[in-house]
């Protein structure tokens, strides 16, 4: 077999240019962990079902192992290692998982922080019915979730009280 | 749970996009990709070329007229549910969308995508079937209009060429005496549906039920359509009786047994949600 071509691919990751070579066929997903080292973003069934390695792309919550690399050039990528502040201070979304204990092993919870994320930054004040829906695509084995959709309300809390 | 190797194409109108399809050899269109991936994870599918039309805005309009509603290819199911002129001028399409997948997949899959997928379980088929909808198609022959009624050949088959791209999705609008509603069940929000039903009745100006009919997914290998006609012309919308419903639509389905469910369970379910659905259009 041919040796596979390698394409110069440019990401805008958190802000940066980020530039590598990989073949047309990496995931976005691995694309980040593997040839950018950003392994926040957890790798679970790698079809679309379980949420863990959701990302941002332009602010819209997407799967990035649904998505290749090569694909993704031109749009802004946001994951989880964007969302605390450069001196390390956390994400109202991020802090209210750790106040209401929205985690456990802790797996699946990039994910979740990346979907709240989008969820708080279109919807400041979602109804519980809009939580429920926003949260319906991620998976989580520990929590049994009523935690998680605590921190959702904290987070609310703190984004308001930050104002 | 990795594809295999492919070559990557982006292209730059839906000309070149059709000059390549005929071109390479093996090659797939990538719209959304949120059905497509997933399979090349498993390599249940292994295209040699992907032609990405993600980014083609000529592809990205939704265009209202008198008659219809008309979704191009790289219209993502987000985009259009967020369009307030479709949820005012065709309800049924915001219902349908609401019940596919999660807002994350939503917001990269597209429509087309999903009528090319031709999954006899994806809402969206059974929408552009009991609408009598279309698709308009792009290939180095030419232009084509497929009726939904031919688009479907079987289970993840559709009758597309191999050079053929789905340019747009014609979904027409309903009447001002046609109601519509969608019913569906699945083992958890956002998966795919055991059974769904959605269906159309046109009144007269006397709301007398003049036709009646319900397309089903998930029960057939394609969308599979059965029209109430002989049973409900002229009849009153108080005669609508469940029983008689139930068996007229049990008699003409056929569904298979698989892990999530037997066959009759599926036929229970389709009857029971096409009676839902109808007297939700009542």
């Amino acid at each position: 077999m041919n040796a596979e071509v390698s394409h110069e691919i440019v990401l805008n990751v958190n802000g940066e240019v980020k530039r590598f070579s990989a073949p047309a066929r990496r995931l976005l997903s691995d694309a980040l962990r593997g040839d950018l080292g950003l392994t926040g973003t957890h790798v679970g069934c790698e079809h679309g079902v379980c949420g863990c390695c959701t990302v941002l792309i332009d602010n819209q919550p997407v799967r990035s192992c649904l998505t290749f690399a090569i694909a993704a050039q031109d749009r802004k990528i946001r994951t989880v290692e964007g969302l605390a502040d450069a001196d390390g201070e956390l994400h109202p979304v991020q802090a209210a998982f750790k106040e209401c204990h929205a985690l456990q092993c802790g797996f699946c919870t990039p994910g979740f922080l990346m979907t709240a994320t989008a969820l708080l930054e279109q919807r400041p004040n979602p109804d519980e019915e809009e939580i429920t829906e926003a949260l319906a695509g991620n998976l989580c084995r520990c929590t049994g979730y009523q935690n998680i959709r605590s921190a959702i309300g904290h987070a609310i809390e703190l984004m308001q009280s930050d104002i | 749970m990795k594809p295999a190797p492919f070559g990557y194409h982006r292209a730059t109108s839906v000309e070149d996009a059709a000059n390549l399809l005929s071109e390479l050899d093996d090659a797939k269109i990538l719209a959304g990709g949120q059905s497509l991936i997933p399979l090349m994870n498993f390599r249940l599918s292994t295209p040699a070329h992907l032609i990405d039309i993600s980014n083609l805005p000529e592809l990205n309009e939704i265009r209202v007229d008198d008659r219809s509603v008309t979704i191009g290819a790289a219209v993502t199911h987000t985009t259009l549910l967020k369009t307030s002129q479709v949820a005012s001028e065709l309800p049924l399409l915001v219902d349908a969308e609401k019940l596919i997948a999660h807002e994350v997949i939503r917001n990269r899959g597209t429509v087309c995508g999903s009528l090319a997928h031709a999954d006899p379980a994806g809402e969206m088929t059974a929408v552009i079937r009991v609408l009598n909808g279309a698709v308009r198609t792009s290939s180095v022959e030419g232009e084509r209009v497929i009726q939904a009624v031919d688009l479907f050949e079987g289970p993840l088959q559709s009758s597309l060429t191999e050079t053929e791209i789905i340019v747009e999705a014609i979904f027409p609008k309903l009447g001002r005496n046609s109601a519509s509603s969608f019913r569906e069940v699945a083992r958890r929000h956002g998966d795919y549906a055991v059974a769904g039903a959605v269906s159309v009745v046109d009144y007269d100006n006397a709301r007398s039920i003049e036709s009646a009919r319900t397309a089903f997914l998930s029960v057939g290998p394609v969308p599979i359509l059965i029209s109430f006609d002989e049973l409900l012309v002229d009849a009153k919308t108080s005669d609508l009786g469940h029983d008689e419903i139930y068996e007229f639509v049990s008699s003409q389905l056929n569904p298979q047994n698989d892990i999530h469910a037997s066959a009759d369970y599926r036929r229970h379910l389709a009857a029971e949600l096409a009676w839902e659905s109808l007297k939700a259009c009542v």
